[in-house]
């Protein structure tokens, strides 16, 4: 079966599509929305989602979230969160971060590969099916390297991730298949963590991506911090104490944050209580208008403006030929993000499709055109940024532009420098600035063994090619003598080959329990309907057995009932074989019976 | 509204060629003419961006014409609809789809396409085109650049005005240019005039940028 995932930073889902209809899968709670949280438990072991998210402010040291912050990405990257989330981290290589939780450490893709595995096993049990396909959504503006880390994750969770779709890209998609978007579209995606902005043309079933902007490090997460702040400070005043200085308490004051920041979309005003987490702290209470809180978060929700105007340069358009703008992610239901779309926009932006859940129905429209079931709508995707190489001079010298549509290739020519080189670095770039060192290093390699022959002479073609999940291989040929290396950039982002190693063989160890868990689904599918057949027949067959016989029955039912909710594979087959075996008596008298009234004229397929 | 045009045959240089399906020949298109299945692209099919897209070479053209081709082509061509046939069609798909998005994404608009026949005619620009640069716009720009460091913004802001009044002057000069790019017999002597032109409006468009910055900051 192949299904739609939206990894999220603070909440996951996934969906698929039932006779033409989105389907999204919920967690044991009743929630489609799966936080994003991982619960490295002492005694119950890893916990996923809702479980793991209310441990967020008791068991600190062993929960691990907002992981999608630091996919592909290195320490240097993410200074600004660090100081942030409580967190301990540790680095293994230059570019490479872990989330250090008691003895262990683990990087960003294997924690992502937990909450993916958490998703494929609730889609898994709902459906009876199993789950080895997705489409992945990243970030419009998520570069090479997390785009690969993320691919990376899905693999360690056991999925083909056969396309990775861009989040702004899918939410179109999710209004198209409701024929909903038509002309040109403007998508604001503002989530827990990244801001993405995409403008589309949609025409004739073919949704073609004009351009596309962002911030991978901007989102609701910012918004919780800016208003913990000045919590914080206005605490300070009145009580005295300071609930940044401990570390439970901080985490606290972020979720109280999180809490006000909602209640404030809806209301006008909110009295707010502060009771701290032990009893030595002094309690406080104070009221807090929309005003105050939208000054506080002001000047982030400024930072998404910027983008959406070179977007609309770059898609070629004026604000006033955008027929409709999108809202996405949960940031968008606060006013004050509103009110910049529509003044952006010039008009009243639309969010009739919930803006949870949008980019995993859309991931599950582009697992339907995958997988064939969907014909009449064509998705063309652009490449977020530009790719190139160093040049002399430490100038980046661009090959692909970004907003070209993908999958695309193409090749500059260049030659050496120095009289008598035998080998060129190839270092690739991607960005928008002049300068190598402004731009995002995606990786080196060498081309060897070039003909000793003076500078400026040597032809080297550099060959990029980008598939159509943004992702770039390159080549590069000496062409008097065809000498070639290549590369796939980064498969698993500043990995030593041990680790890359040692995270398949772990992620093997665990196929071993995930097949178990298939057999598991399996006999529990196969219990549900022998239970419903048993049920069924218990009707007709009641007044043709005599009551003990009955009451076999209805144990062998509630045994098999009872272990459909446990663990245990091989009760369950042996309660089914029970069940089976108390029921045959019954099963032969029905069949005799429906025999004889079919003698009589009677049709088998009229009996209830 | 966009207007459907039919996707007929491509223009190819060489002739006839075997399927790798059927066996049977067919002349190289996008699809086999006996079993419908999609053929390879050939890289050394040396099909221009015009041809693939199925479309008269020409500067001026009509850009919904150029999108209604790439999306009838896309919906024919595109990997996505190839995703479950076995190998090659995928393959094959994804070759014709990467030259199809390389032709789209240097003919879609104005300058992208200015650029590709300019080279096509005349090459990679060399060192010595790249520095056609008008002197005396230079002179007066760093003149309101000094005024500019002693705090007087106005010199920079009237020169604003007047890269702006080039520009639109460029814009119309390329028309000019363009129109007779088209209609001339001598591609090489016109794309001549025409690299010359867009170094040109280059520098002034990178000009506007900088003073923009800088009036704004």
């Amino acid at each position: 079966m192949i299904v739609g995932i939206d990894l999220g930073t603070t909440n996951s889902l996934i969906g698929t599509l039932e006779r033409g209809r989105p389907k999204l899968f919920k967690d044991n709670d009743g929630s489609a929305l799966i936080p994003s949280v991982v619960e490295f438990h002492e005694a119950e072991g890893i916990r996923v989602g809702a479980q793991a998210k209310q441990s967020q402010t008791s068991n600190i040291d062993r929960i691990v979230y907002s992981a999608k912050r630091f996919m592909g990405r290195g320490l240097s990257d993410v200074q600004e969160w660090i100081k942030l989330l409580p967190f301990n981290f540790s680095q293994s290589t230059e570019q490479m971060i872990r989330f250090t939780v008691g003895e262990k450490s683990y990087t960003p893709m294997e924690i992502g590969s937990v909450v993916l595995k958490h998703l494929k096993s609730i889609a898994e049990k709902q459906t009876g099916e199993t789950v080895d396909k997705a489409v992945i959504t990243v970030p419009a503006y998520f570069n090479d390297a997390q785009r690969q880390a993320t691919k990376f994750a899905g693999e360690l969770a056991g999925l083909e991730v056969v396309r990775i779709v861009n989040e702004p890209t899918a939410a179109c998609l999710a209004y198209g298949l409701d024929k909903k978007a038509f002309g040109n579209i403007a998508v604001f995606d503002l989530g827990g963590g990244t801001f993405d902005i995409s403008i589309l043309r949609v025409a004739e079933g073919v949704f073609e991506v004009l351009a596309t902007n962002g911030n991978t490090a901007l989102g609701g997460d910012d918004f919780d911090h800016a208003i913990a702040e000045n919590l914080a400070d206005k605490i300070t005043k009145i009580t005295g104490i300071n609930p940044r200085l401990e570390v439970q308490s901080q985490a606290l004051l972020i979720s109280e944050a999180e809490k006000l920041k909602r209640k404030l979309s809806d209301e006008e005003t909110v009295d707010w209580t502060w009771a701290g987490v032990s009893s030595a702290q002094n309690s406080c209470s104070f009221t807090i208008s929309r005003t105050d809180l939208e000054s506080w978060i002001r000047p982030i929700v400024e930072k998404a403006k910027e983008p959406c105007l070179q977007c609309l340069k770059d898609a070629r358009l004026k604000p006033s030929q955008i027929t409709d703008a999108i809202l996405v992610g949960g940031s968008t239901r606060i006013p004050l993000v509103r009110k910049l779309v529509q003044e952006i926009f010039h008009r009243e932006p639309i969010c009739t499709l919930n803006p949870d859940e949008v980019v995993a129905i859309g991931a599950a429209v582009q697992a339907n055109i995958l997988s064939g079931q969907i014909s009449g709508m064509l998705l063309l995707d652009v490449i977020p940024l530009s790719l190139g190489i160093e040049t002399m001079g430490g100038v980046v010298g661009k090959i692909i532009h970004r907003n070209s549509t993908i999958p695309i290739s193409a090749s500059e020519t260049f030659t050496t420098y120095v009289d008598g080189q035998t080998s060129v670095d190839i270092h690739i770039l991607q960005g928008e600035r002049e300068l190598v060192k402004d731009n995002r290093s995606l990786s080196r390699f060498q081309l060897r063994g070039l003909p000793p022959l003076p500078a400026g002479i040597p032809k080297i073609e550099v060959e990029f090619i980008v598939d159509a999940n943004g992702i770039l291989n390159v080549k590069a040929t000496e062409l008097r003598t065809s000498t070639t290396a290549s590369i796939c950039v980064n498969p698993s982002y500043g990995l030593t080959d041990d680790e890359v190693e040692k995270m398949l063989f772990d992620s093997f160890e665990n196929a071993e329990s995930d097949f178990e868990e298939r057999f598991l689904i399996e006999a529990r599918v196969e219990a549900d309907s022998l239970i419903r057949a048993t049920q069924k027949s218990l009707i007709k067959g009641k007044s043709l057995v005599d009551s003990d016989e009955i009451a076999k029955i209805e144990k062998a039912m509630e045994n098999l009932q009872a272990s459909v909710a446990g663990k245990d594979r091989k009760l369950i087959k042996d309660n089914i074989e029970a069940l089976g075996e108390s029921t045959k008596h019954m099963a032969e008298l029905l069949l005799n019976q429906a025999v004889q009234e079919a003698l009589k004229g009677q049709n088998i397929g009229d009996t209830p | 509204m966009l207007q459907k045009v039919a996707v007929v045959a491509l223009h190819f240089r060489s002739n006839i060629i075997k399927c790798w399906k059927c066996s049977k020949e067919t002349s190289p298109s996008l699809f086999c003419e006996s079993c419908h299945s999609i053929l390879d692209y050939r890289a050394d099919s040396s099909l221009s961006h015009f041809e693939i897209l199925n479309l008269k070479e020409s500067l001026i053209i009509d850009e919904d014409l150029v999108r209604t081709q790439f999306y009838e082509l896309s919906k024919q061509l595109h990997p996505d609809r190839f995703a479950n046939q076995p190998h090659p069609a995928p393959v094959y798909a994804l070759r014709w789809t990467t030259a199809l998005n390389r032709a789209y994404q240097s003919l879609k608009n104005r300058e992208e396409r200015t650029r590709y026949l300019i080279e096509k005619y005349l090459g990679a620009p060399t060192q010595n085109s790249k520095s056609a640069i008008p002197l005396e716009m230079a002179e007066s720009y760093f003149e309101a650049l000094d005024s500019l460091s002693e705090g007087n913004k106005e010199p920079l802001i009237q020169f604003k005005l007047e890269v702006e009044k080039r520009l639109e002057e460029s814009g119309k000069n390329w028309e000019k240019l363009a129109k007779q790019f088209d209609e001339s017999l001598n591609k090489i002597e016109t794309a001549q005039l025409l690299r010359k032109h867009e170094t040109e409006e280059k520098y002034f468009r990178s000009m506007l940028a900088d003073i923009e910055r800088k009036v704004t900051s």
